[in-house]
């Protein structure tokens, strides 16, 4: 008998997207559309959950024929990009959504944390929100009567237990839901998504938890964009893309794989589709120029004097009164550096025509060598109208960056910066 | 360490399930403790941060008891088979609230409640099922009032008391039943909550609510007790007023109530495999 707490077969499962509806063009199409629509919602209505003709366009394949095996006492991470599949394996396994396809069998209790603090009502106090969450995740009364003490010093609001939840800040209810999660007693956890909430210690403090939580031998499931995290606590990850499986291995190999991926896998930002914002006005492109040699590129050498040019394009309006743009560039494990923003460096945007580049420059970039991402954001009249992130993967390299000849050694990350040395008298 | 949940060994099974399912007693009963808090958390915040509270209880029925005595009563004077017909109408208003009051609930929980279907698994049934206990609570402060008017009336129950318990299983029973079913009908088809008001309108014009059973025609009232809340208001009235206890209407109610439970039931069980996809 092989040793596996979760395995998985042949699993898909389909969505149904919302049908386009045709639109009538006169009068009489207009009224008999009013009046069959009913009907016709009905039967839309009704098909939401059906998959007769699986070519159907209107079919999303969130999963498509993946099969995994886990190892009792195993972490396994799983990478990928928005609705790569992530979440919906963790939903499938923990039953709240059901395979179209395939199967999975799971060996012992599990418990899945798709999100802390589920169940947590703010006229409750906190106390009752321990137990109304604790039974939501499958604890029985008796089980969190033995722990409550525990979970409540754990979550450190021990002076507020009594306190209705409402009165908490955000920061003590994530503290509370984490708490109770960290006493669960299921063979099986599987969490997503959720250290990317609390403050630094917190998120220090639920690190540790969950490296207990896989050395006492439990098996666990790991979602997080949070990389550096993945390699931490998982030897093993799956990598996923559009719903398919597309390679099984060590972490730290994957997560590479994955970063060059999203690197070379970059389509023309107009084609993007996992953006967020209202879309009246979008980025249709972002090039990264070397103001040196008026081209550009994606590698920088660090100090240069470099220009991002931001395409942009209106769908409704031939004319923007107000814009404004943030560019965010983050480290390869989403670490935060640092922002750019034209009204946070007193830059109006102002009358501008419906489609046009804006330039931001920066005379000397004053980042080491190493591998950045950049996200932007779109904010048309003070309204959030795009964002998207990863549009570029910027490399920075050093080469002599203070004209002396010695310069930063290769391969060494952080900050360039301006220094004047001198003896004092 | 023998149940399904409890066992390190136990395999359990994912697939997409059959389309019909009955009831899982055993994963009903290991949830048990959730049901508790679900009610418990559903009777506090229905009540939390209002000034009248739970005597909300009290003005609700009440309140109906003397519009209906002013309007159907003494304007209209519809017969109350020779009962006061202040108590005959509140008789009948103390189990209809609970009715109505649950299905309203329930019709619209799993809606409100999709946060927690899409994050987590438990017995979905727990929802609406949790709206139709705590009602309850209420239901027990209106039979409080039932005995200052009792009193006040200088009117005390027969020995027919005993059955009262029989009465109530029958009312929670079509109160669950039509509550899990306008629940699931309402994940799909979000019509069923513009509809509510209307349904329950006419439900209660279709129960002796404001009227008695006997101003029915002979030949309809075969039809006519199909309805599982007649047996339980005349039932109500017979204990109270001293009439001899309808049991013809009682049992064919208490049949059409467990005909009802078993196909919502079986109805919510088809439909719920979709809740995460759809609420």
């Amino acid at each position: 008998m092989s040793d596996w707490a979760i395995r998985v077969e042949n699993l898909s499962k389909l969505y149904r997207l919302g049908c386009v509806e045709k639109r009538p063009d006169t009068l009489f199409g207009y009224f008999s559309a009013a009046v069959r629509s009913p009907l016709d919602n009905f039967r839309k209505l009704r098909s939401m959950n059906h998959f007769e003709n699986l070519s159907d366009k209107n079919i999303l394949w969130a999963l498509d024929n993946i099969s995994f095996e886990v190892r009792q006492g195993e972490a396994m991470g799983i990478i990928g990009h928005n609705g790569a599949g992530k979440s919906t394996i963790l939903k499938i396994l923990s039953k709240i959504t059901e395979p179209t396809f395939g199967e999975a069998r799971v060996r012992g209790r599990i418990s899945s944390l798709l999100e802390i603090g589920t169940g947590f009502h703010p006229d409750l106090t906190g106390r009752d929100n321990i137990y109304m969450n604790g039974t939501i995740l499958g604890m029985t009364k008796r089980e969190i009567d033995r722990k409550l003490d525990q979970i409540i010093h754990f979550s450190g609001v021990e002076k507020h237990v009594d306190t209705l939840l409402k009165f908490y800040s955000s920061g003590m209810k994530v503290r509370l839901g984490f708490s109770v999660a960290a006493y669960l007693e299921q063979e099986i956890i599987m969490v997503d998504e959720v250290l990317a909430v609390g403050d630094a210690d917190f998120q220090k403090k639920c690190l540790r938890t969950m490296e207990d939580v896989s050395s006492q031998g439990r098996t666990t499931l790991f979602i997080s964009h949070d990389l550096g995290a993945i390699q931490t606590l998982c030897k093993r990850s799956i990598l996923m893309q559009n719903g398919k499986l597309i390679r099984d291995g060590d972490s730290a190999t994957l997560v590479k794989e994955y970063l060059e991926s999203t690197d070379n896998m970059r389509r023309p930002l107009n084609m993007r589709v996992d953006r967020t914002g209202k879309g009246e006005v979008t980025f249709s492109d972002i090039i990264l120029v070397d103001n040196k040699t008026n081209k550009a590129t994606n590698t920088v050498i660090s100090g240069s004097d470099i220009s991002f040019l931001l395409y942009y394009k209106s769908h409704q309006v031939d004319y923007i009164y107000d814009m404004e743009i943030e560019i965010d560039i983050s480290n390869q494990n989403r670490g935060f550096i640092t922002s750019l923003n034209n009204r946070m460096t007193h830059k109006c945007l102002r009358d501008l025509p419906g489609e046009g580049v804006v330039e931001c420059n920066i005379e000397k970039f004053p980042l080491l060598s190493g591998k950045y991402r950049i996200d932007i954001y779109l904010n048309i009249n003070g309204g959030y109208c795009d964002g998207i992130k990863d549009v570029l993967f910027l490399e920075v390299i050093n080469f002599d960056q203070y004209k002396s000849g010695f310069g930063h050694a290769q391969g060494r990350g952080g900050v360039l910066m301006q220094q004047q040395w001198k003896i004092r008298e | 360490m023998h149940t399904r949940y409890g066992s390190i060994n136990r395999e359990m099974l994912i697939k997409r399930s059959p389309g019909w399912r009955w009831i899982d007693w055993e994963e009903l009963s290991h949830y048990r403790d959730l049901l508790y808090f679900l009610t418990i958390r559903g009777i506090r915040a229905r009540y939390a941060q209002s000034v009248m509270g739970v005597s909300w209880a009290i003005i609700q029925p009440l309140a109906t008891t003397l519009i209906f005595t002013v309007v159907f009563g003494n304007f209209a004077k519809l017969s109350s088979d020779g009962a006061p017909y202040l108590l005959f109408s509140f008789l009948a208003i103390l189990p209809w609230t609970y009715f109505s009051s649950t299905i309203t609930d329930a019709s619209v929980s799993l809606v409100q409640n999709s946060l927690l279907i899409t994050k987590v698994y438990f017995p979905r049934m727990f929802i609406p099922l949790a709206s139709a206990l705590g009602k309850w609570l209420d239901f027990s402060i209106g039979l409080l009032v039932l005995v200052v008017l009792l009193f006040y009336f200088k009117a005390a129950p027969g020995w027919e008391l005993i059955f009262l318990p029989i009465l109530l299983i029958i009312l929670f029973i079509v109160s669950v039943a039509l509550g899990l079913l306008f629940s699931a009908m309402s994940v799909q088809y979000r019509d069923v909550k513009h509809a509510m008001p209307f349904i329950i309108q006419l439900l209660m014009y279709l129960a002796p609510v404001v009227y008695s059973t006997h101003t029915i025609p002979l030949a309809w009232q075969k039809w006519y007790v199909l309805n599982p809340m007649v047996g339980v208001v005349e039932g109500f009235r017979a204990i109270f007023l001293h009439h001899p206890m309808p049991w013809n209407w009682i049992t064919t109610g208490c049949g059409v109530s467990i005909v009802l439970f078993i196909l919502s039931a079986a109805y919510f069980r088809r439909m719920e495999r979709g809740f995460a996809d759809m609420a």
